[in-house]
């Protein structure tokens, strides 16, 4: 069982299929696991015993929202020592802040470049000191 | 000289037969003047002081009467020298009150005199003469004058005293009168008197011009009459007294009553009147009408809401901009750089080729759904009577082919004329009813109805509470609907529920274009039963 995992809730299926593609770029080992929307997330969870190596959560989502899905997830007991990161476009400052309040990680601003997203994924798996900002805000 | 005619006189006063221990030294020693005269006036004896008082010596057994130089009486006639009152008084031997006279002494001085005769008698009782007593009084006359004067200046200083008084009795009722007409013409302000319990005692005319009461139905009331009925019933006048009483003064802001039910904004200061020992007498009150300036206030607040709301807004844009405009963007981006790294796959090339279409039409949706949310303005100028009837023909006119194509059935009732935008309305029941096709499922049917509000609208909305009328427009379809805990969302830009087409503008569209006109939309549905929105718009 040494089969590492990222949990990747996402209402955008482009964003879902670029993730996929970079993750495959960064570390063929992990296998990814996608929720459409934080409702559906929040069932799988409930769901199975499924613990990921990392979850990658979206904010502007419909239904159950990535702040709310965040909220969520801090409070599962299995996920204590998950780390949670918020992947998403917005780069606004109260997002950021907010998110790092709720317990987020780290905070991922969604690239415009594939390989800066494989660069970026492949930093969260192998580096131990990382910023909570990710990226480069400009 | 003194010796000599003391021995006429002695010797004069023997040869006339004077009584006996006569004894002219004694005269001589008295200080008024005394005379006699036989009882044919020829005067027979004078004493020094007579000497003195005359200013002269008459001559004893030739002078007659009076002795003095000339006389006049008190009013200033000549008194002849043959006439004299003594006369009388020899011939009818009875003594009679003599009048006061001025004598002229030959230096040219004046004596007032008052003569005292007496008759003289022998001892067989015959009237033998008179003996006459000359008392100059012309110190204690001039006492008299003085006195006289005294009194006239008494009377003339007590006369002024009293037209002073008088004056200044006069003046301070004039100022009394001035204040008072001052105070009762003030037209801005209303200025009245409480007494300790705050009923009225006094009125002017601002006062009438600002509340609407005359004097005379005013006077005698409470001035809780002024308060509306909640602050009546808070106690505020008796808590705006208290303050007053323990203050010395109470400022209040607020909402007033008019005679005629029309509130006016009254900024009122109440002060509180002392007698001399710091007991309360009363209160005055001055009230002055801001309705002008409250009404100013709120319209400024009403801009100033406005332009926060219109900040907000361009925050929204600011953040459209970065985020949602650049999400299309960045795919672009990203699907070219992954096209590029598989030229060699025909397939996979079509596949990002695909993905860069569709992100560069999401694109151009966006900015133009964005820029169309921008220029809805709602000014004035633009409302105009609206037949909505004819606005939902006109959109229905729009999407027949769709209606056709998905064999919808739209039921249109009876629609009210508003004051409305009408390319704007046009635009909202486009939306809703794109909206209601889009989400439409086998059997579509869509009701299209007006009514007025319900009593539970009324409870739940308080736009509807102030006594506007509004029309309620009900569209409703049996699409395949929502959660209801999703009603607030939708209604926000960029917010779809799932996966669903469009850009998420839409109904922020419609909400803001009903925003626009005063209203406001609310959204009932369940899935798989259809949607309905209700739409409030007033009537006027």
């Amino acid at each position: 069982m040494n089969q590492r995992s990222c949990f990747l809730i996402d209402d955008d299926e482009d964003d879902r299929e670029i993730f996929a593609m970079a993750l495959k770029k960064a570390n063929a080992d992990y296998v990814c696991t996608t929720a459409k929307n934080g409702r559906d997330a929040l069932e799988i969870v409930a769901n199975s015993d499924f613990i990921p190596n990392y979850v990658f959560v979206d904010l502007n989502m419909p239904m159950v929202s990535g702040r709310e899905c965040l909220t969520a997830l801090k409070k599962v007991k299995r996920f204590t020592d998950v780390p949670i990161i918020v992947y998403t476009t917005s780069s606004h400052s109260k997002d950021i802040e907010d998110t790092q309040s709720l317990g987020a990680s780290h905070y991922l601003v969604k690239p415009t470049s594939i390989a800066e997203l494989t660069r970026l994924l492949t930093d969260v798996f192998t580096k131990k000191e990382l910023p909570f900002l990710l990226s480069e805000i400009n | 000289m003194e010796s000599i005619e003391n021995t006429v006189i002695e010797t004069d006063i023997l040869t006339n037969g004077m009584s006996p221990g006569f004894n002219a030294s004694i005269f001589n020693a008295l200080p008024v003047a005394v005379y006699t005269c036989n009882n044919t006036g020829v005067i027979t004896y004078y004493n020094n002081a007579a000497i003195h008082l005359w200013g002269r010596s008459p001559i004893i057994g030739k002078d007659r009467w009076c002795g003095g130089f000339k006389g006049y009486t008190e009013d200033g006639k000549e008194l002849s020298a043959d006439f004299c009152p003594y006369g009388a008084m020899l011939d009818k031997e009875i003594a009679l009150p003599m009048d006061t006279f001025i004598l002229e002494r030959p230096n040219g001085t004046f004596v007032n005199v008052q003569p005292n005769p007496s008759l003289l008698y022998d001892t067989a009782g015959r009237v033998t003469g008179l003996i006459n007593v000359l008392t100059d009084i012309t110190a204690k006359n001039k006492e008299h004058h003085i006195s006289l004067n005294d009194a006239v200046n008494y009377k003339s200083i007590s006369a002024t005293l009293e037209k002073t008084a008088e004056e200044s009795t006069k003046n301070l009722k004039a100022s009394e009168e001035r204040y008072h007409r001052m105070i009762d013409e003030v037209q801005e302000y209303a200025i009245l008197m409480l007494d300790p319990d705050g009923y009225i005692l006094n009125w002017n005319k601002g006062a009438q011009s600002i509340k609407g009461y005359t004097e005379q139905e005013i006077i005698g009331k409470n001035f809780r009459v002024f308060y509306l009925d909640e602050d009546r019933k808070a106690y505020l006048p008796e808590a705006l007294i208290r303050d007053a009483s323990s203050n010395g003064r109470a400022k209040h802001e607020g909402w007033r009553v008019r005679k005629d039910g029309t509130k006016f904004w009254g900024a009122v200061v109440i002060t509180a009147i002392y007698d001399d020992s710091r007991n309360i007498i009363g209160f005055s009150k001055v009230t002055r009408d801001l309705t002008e300036r409250k009404l100013a206030d709120d319209r400024m607040q009403v801009y100033a809401r406005d332009i926060e709301f219109r900040n907000k807004q361009l925050e929204e844009y600011a953040y459209i901009a970065s985020h949602d405009l650049q999400e299309p963007l960045r795919k672009i981006k990203v699907f070219g750089e992954m096209l590029q790294d598989s030229l060699n796959d025909p397939e996979t090339i079509k596949h990002y080729l695909d993905k860069i279409n569709a992100s560069a039409a999401r694109m151009t949706t966006l900015i133009k759904d964005v820029l169309k949310y921008s220029q809805l303005a709602s000014t004035d100028e633009l409302f105009e009577l609206t037949h909505l009837n004819v606005a939902l023909q006109h959109v229905l006119e729009d999407y027949d082919l769709a209606l056709e194509q998905k064999k919808i059935t739209v039921h249109l009732t009876d629609m009210p004329v508003i004051m409305g935008i009408p390319i704007q309305l046009h635009q909202l029941f486009s939306n809703l009813l794109s909206n209601a096709i889009k989400f439409s499922r086998e059997n579509p049917v869509f009701t299209i109805s007006a009514q007025a509000p319900l009593e539970d609208d009324i409870q739940n909305h308080h736009q509807l509470q102030k006594g506007i009328p509004f029309t309620k427009i009900i569209f409703k379809d049996n699409g395949q609907g929502f959660e209801q805990q999703y009603g607030d969302q939708i209604f926000k830009m960029f917010k779809r529920l799932g996966n669903t087409p469009g850009t998420g503008i839409g109904l922020a569209l419609c909400k803001k274009i009903v925003e626009n006109h005063s209203g406001f939309i609310t959204v009932d549905s369940e899935p798989g039963f259809g949607t309905t929105f209700s739409i409030f718009l007033p009537l006027t």
